[in-house]
């Protein structure tokens, strides 16, 4: 250091210079220089000794010991020191020793004959006042080392001297007042015995911090100049920067000027006042045009959501199914309504029956638009998508084996009345209800019809089953609104069979209600969720409608064979048509559920359409007889279409009684056996 | 989201709503207050500074305020639809239709038969 002189050795060891602090914070930068190494740094050596002493007198008793310790043995301390600092603090010496290796060292310092028990403050303190004295008497001895010093730095750099003498400064202000006078130095002291430990490790504290900070500052300030500097000296600058701002910031990119501040004129003020205000006036502008329009903006769409929200109050009751949906195309958020049958025992897949409800602005209205037609935009949809069943018959012609159209059934009021707008939602609703349904009926028949094929029924197309029987033909199709037979047709003459086709459509409705209504009983009841109808057995639309003219038909052939082969023969008989008694299905019957009982009645009610017909003729053979046999007929249609007939007969009178209970599926067979009863049993017992 | 959620986003709104408000009034205060220490030089360059970041924040308020009307507006209607959505349905069983099978079967009858007869005969 540029202290260091090999003069200076051995009077400095006793004095040097004074710091009250920890002298490593100040040392740090120094550290690194050369020159400590190559001069022993024993000037520097006592300035431990100083700091030590001022905490001595207000420290613990182990510190004392420590400090006295260090004063009593300067080789020791000489010795121990490192080379490398330029001071050093004893408290980081021995600060960190345990005590049993403290107390030789001490006891070694002072010299054999010692004991570490005579040692006491008394003591102690003397010697510390006497120490002070020399150092009073070799404060002038210091005075011409500095100066030979002052000699000695001229030829180190300028910035290093610098540094050194901050030091001082910086430092070790009691240092100088210890210069001074004998007195200050001792009244520094007793001010020093009388503080207490915490305010003095406060003090100390607070001094640490603000030199701290006076350093960061500095060091900022440094870095701020270098900075500047290295714009117009680049070398200069970059040697006193610290490497992190070399490494971060590029050199030469800090400027600076002077510009001669003009204190602006009366007139400049006003002007600017002038501009702030006209500014300001028109950012107040800006933002009320900007209220205006958002106001506008936002009561428009207020108001339509005032409409739409009142309109679905006044329209939507809390029976209805509704709930959120995102549009897909657009990703809006819109309510959707339910009105497919789902809940109510459908099982139809291909359209769930949902629709958004969108409002209308234009027209005031609240607009339903069914999924399954997103494809057709606008309020045109509900007349595009209108489908519904028809049902034709055609009659055949016998001479010209062809069939003539005989029936037709029409259309349901309001699509063909046509109120292009629909205004209420509940009407649309009722029609987009109406649409579904037909539909999923289309879909039923046409799944049924796969059972029926040998019964003559067929599906011409995507839309047309045909039902066809011996003398007339039934056609079941679904339309559009706008099919061509319609539009040309619609003032065609009533025909014949209107009536019927009408009926029947009413009938296939109804019997998808049952439907329905069965697959809800079958949801109650069991806990396994029935997702798709069975053909065979849920299925039953064309099949009991199909089965009654069957039926009517085997009846009417049974009818003409009796006729033929029993009362042609048989003269006075007569047949007696009776009702079949039918065993009540007990069917889901023991659940109490107040839902089932209520399903259980409503299905009974419509027995009439399902029931297997089943017929009994009775043959009333003439009453002159005695003990006449008992014949009787029972034709039946287990499965709606097909035919069976069991024969009874009994014959209880005369010794060879005689019972016979066959069944027959052919009518040909009956003919033959009817012949034979009537041959063998009948006609034989009147001869 | 839950009601209480709601509840606490409208509060906030207004909240927010209101502290705009007053913030934008007050933002038109200033325009008026330098009116009264016109000579006053040593404030211009203060008021430069000012005049620049009012147009911003007037600017800035502004669209806060529109943007806290239009998040009122989005709330109201989330509370709209929470309230349609949420409503239990009213079993009617007081008014149950009257269910006439004697009646239902006679017109199945009628109809069954009317429905045969012509292709009977």
């Amino acid at each position: 250091m540029t202290t260091q002189e090999p003069t200076s050795e051995h009077t400095s060891s006793e004095i040097g210079i004074k710091l009250a602090l920890d002298p490593n914070l100040i040392t740090l930068a120094l550290s690194s220089n050369p020159n400590s190494n190559l001069h022993s740094p024993t000037s520097d050596e006592p300035i431990p000794e100083s700091a030590g002493k001022v905490d001595v007198d207000a420290q613990l008793e182990g510190d004392e010991v420590e400090n006295k310790t260090k004063k009593d043995n300067d080789k020791r301390l000489k010795f121990l020191k490192s080379k490398d600092s330029l001071v050093s603090n004893p408290h980081e010496i021995y600060g960190s020793m345990p005590l049993e290796q403290l107390i030789p060292i001490i006891l070694r310092q002072r010299g054999p004959g010692f004991k570490f028990v005579d040692m006491n403050e008394k003591e102690l303190e003397n010697e510390i006042n006497q120490r002070d004295d020399n150092d009073n008497d070799i404060c002038s001895n210091e005075k011409e080392d500095t100066d030979a010093v002052k000699e000695d730095a001229q030829v180190e750099e300028d910035f290093m001297e610098v540094d050194y003498e901050d030091k001082n400064d910086v430092a070790n202000p009691q240092n100088e007042t210890e210069h001074k006078t004998n007195e200050s130095s001792e009244t520094d002291e007793n001010v020093a015995t009388v503080m207490t430990q915490e305010q003095f490790v406060k003090r100390r504290r607070d001094m640490v911090e603000h030199i701290n900070l006076a350093m960061n500052e500095s060091s900022l300030a440094l870095e701020f100049v270098s900075l500047l500097l290295s714009g117009v000296k680049e070398s200069t600058g970059m040697s006193s920067m610290s490497p992190f701002l070399r490494k971060v910031v590029k050199p030469s990119s800090l400027n600076s000027d002077k510009i001669p501040y003009e204190a602006p004129t009366k007139k400049e003020y006003i002007e600017l006042d002038i501009l702030n205000k006209g500014w300001k006036l028109q950012s107040l502008n800006e933002s009320k045009d900007l209220l205006r329009g958002s106001f506008n903006k936002l009561s428009y769409i207020l108001q339509n959501e005032h409409d739409y929200w009142n309109k679905i109050m006044q329209n939507i009751s809390n029976k209805d199914v509704i709930f959120k949906i995102r549009d897909r195309s657009s990703g809006q958020k819109l309510l959707a309504i339910k009105y497919g049958y789902e809940d109510s025992g459908s099982t139809y897949r291909h359209d769930r029956g949902i629709a958004n409800i969108k409002n209308n602005i234009e027209s005031q209205n609240l607009d339903l638009i069914p999924h399954s037609s997103s494809v057709v935009k606008g309020t045109d949809f509900l007349h595009s998508v209108k489908k519904f069943l028809r049902v034709r018959i055609f009659t055949k012609i016998e001479s010209e084996d062809d069939y003539i159209l005989s029936g037709e059934s029409v259309m349901d009021g309001e699509g063909k009345n046509g109120e292009p707008e629909i205004k209420d939602i509940r009407k649309q609703i009722q029609v987009l209800k109406k649409i579904i349904f037909e539909k999923e009926l289309m879909y039923q028949v046409k799944k049924e019809c796969a059972l029926l094929i040998s019964y003559g029924v067929s599906i011409e197309n995507e839309n047309k089953v045909i039902i066809e029987l011996p003398n007339e033909k039934f056609e079941i199709e679904l339309l559009s609104l706008d099919d061509d037979s319609i539009v040309n047709h619609e003032q065609d003459l009533p025909k014949i069979n209107d009536k019927r086709a009408n009926l029947m459509l009413v009938m296939l409705r109804l019997l998808l209600v049952v439907i329905f209504k069965k697959a809800l009983r079958s949801r109650i009841s069991s806990p396994h969720r029935v997702t798709n109808l069975k053909v065979d057995d849920d299925i039953l639309l064309i099949r009991p409608i199909l089965g009654k003219v069957r039926f009517a038909n085997y009846k009417l052939l049974l009818k003409k064979i009796i006729k033929d082969y029993v009362l042609d023969i048989i003269p006075g008989s007569t047949i007696v048509e009776k009702e079949v008694k039918r065993e009540e299905s007990h069917e889901n019957e023991n659940i109490e559920d107040e839902n089932i009982t209520r399903l259980n009645k409503e299905i009974r009610a419509f027995d009439k359409l399902l029931n297997v017909p089943k017929r009994e003729l009775e043959i009333k053979l003439p009453l002159s007889m005695h003990n006449c046999p008992c014949l009787s007929l029972m034709l039946e249609s287990p499965n709606y279409c097909n035919a069976l007939i069991h024969i009874k007969f009994e014959d209880n009178a005369g010794a060879n009684a005689v019972a016979f209970n066959t069944t027959f599926s052919d009518f040909k067979e009956v003919e033959d056996f009817l012949h034979f009863i009537v041959a063998e049993f009948i006609q034989q017992k009147n001869v | 989201m839950s009601n209480q959620a709601l509840h606490e986003k409208l509060e906030q709104t207004r909240a927010i709503l209101s502290v705009k408000l007053a913030e934008l009034i007050n933002m038109t205060a200033i325009a008026d207050r330098n009116n009264d220490d016109e000579d006053s030089f040593t404030q211009e360059n203060s008021e430069l500074a000012i005049a620049t970041t009012s147009v911003m924040m007037v600017n800035n308020q502004t669209m806060q305020l529109i943007k806290n009307v239009q998040d009122l507006l989005s709330l109201t209607r989330s509370i709209k639809e929470k309230w349609l959505l949420n409503q239990i349905p009213v079993m009617e069983h007081s008014e149950e239709p009257r269910f006439d099978e004697e009646r239902i079967g006679q017109l199945l009858d009628n109809c069954i038969e009317t429905f045969i007869a012509e292709q009977t005969t």
